[in-house]
């Protein structure tokens, strides 16, 4: 059985437009940063994305997020259109892992 | 704001947003309404027609708690932002004693036990996700909790935490007392449309 609401499906609609939308950043940037943090809030290694910067951001949002370097960002040549898309990326991720992990534990109460 | 392009807003009808909402406001416009407004078709609007849902959408939770959950996800999280404001909101509806008690520690905050089953969930999806399994979800619903009601908790955690990371990423500047109150009473009366 599956735990779907509208809220869900509001949840996906949000983090599959920014991993797909055409923007200001690459979307296989978005789609890196976007695993790697999933991967991180779950307490897995973080794998590596391809950028120093986009790396950074990466783990600053699994652990601190104040930490965030936009600084780096904008010298590795993001725009700040593009690292405005990282970032909600790189949010929504975090989110949507942690929704994730809630909708398996109320689909295995009812197996 | 650390995104000058943000702060200044996009396109005339994206800067008029901005002039009306600092009318109302008497104000700078906070920046979590800069995002949401910034580019809306990439965000805004679907992130905030998620949050109007969730937090003043039917539910068996009041939107005071509601806002006390976003409280708590903010204070855990350590967005001084989100929980400034929404520690105001939650403190209008269930006292602000009951919104200091919960954050200093729900365990012996004067709650209802189905309250303090929620945070206990909370805690744990926010604390340790990985380990949170069907024990959890049983130790929610033998409070009391609805599977609604239960989802309800879960995203306010999931919206929260995206949007605190959102604030601490950009930098988002903590507005006066004045200001978090008055945005604090327009959200409580007429929601999360922007």
């Amino acid at each position: 059985m599956n735990s779907e609401t509208s809220l869900n499906r509001q949840v996906h609609r949000i983090r599959n437009h920014l991993i797909s939308a055409a923007g200001s950043s690459d979307v296989r940037d978005r789609r890196a940063i976007e695993q790697a943090v999933e991967s991180g809030m779950l307490g897995d290694a973080v794998p590596e994305v391809p950028n120093p910067a986009l790396q950074q951001l990466t783990s600053a949002m699994v652990d601190d997020p104040a930490k965030s370097d936009i600084g780096a960002l904008r010298l590795a040549g993001f725009s700040d259109d593009a690292i405005f898309e990282l970032v909600l990326t790189a949010a929504t991720a975090a989110g949507h892992a942690l929704l994730e992990q809630a909708v398996r534990a109320l689909d295995e109460t009812k197996e | 704001m650390r995104l000058s392009n943000v702060e200044q807003g996009r396109g005339a009808i994206g800067k008029l947003k901005l002039f009306a909402a600092s009318r109302v406001l008497g104000d700078r416009v906070p920046d979590v309404l800069r995002v949401l407004l910034y580019r809306s078709e990439f965000f805004g609007r679907d992130f905030a027609r998620y949050t109007n849902q969730l937090m003043r959408g039917p539910s068996e939770w009041t939107a005071g708690e509601r806002e006390l959950f976003a409280a708590y996800v903010s204070r855990v999280n350590t967005c001084a932002f989100c929980t400034s404001l929404h520690c105001t909101m939650a403190s209008n509806v269930v006292g602000t004693e009951v919104v200091d008690a919960v954050l200093a520690d729900w365990r012996t905050a004067p709650v209802s036990p189905r309250l303090r089953a929620a945070f206990a969930f909370l805690e744990k999806l926010m604390k340790q996700p990985r380990q949170l399994g069907p024990g959890d979800v049983r130790d929610a619903f033998a409070a009391g909790i609805s599977e609604a009601g239960l989802l309800t908790v879960v995203h306010v955690c999931v919206n929260f935490s995206i949007i605190n990371r959102i604030a601490d990423a950009l930098g988002f500047e903590t507005p006066s007392a004045t200001t978090v109150a008055r945005l604090g009473n327009i959200l409580l009366g007429l929601g999360y449309r922007f």
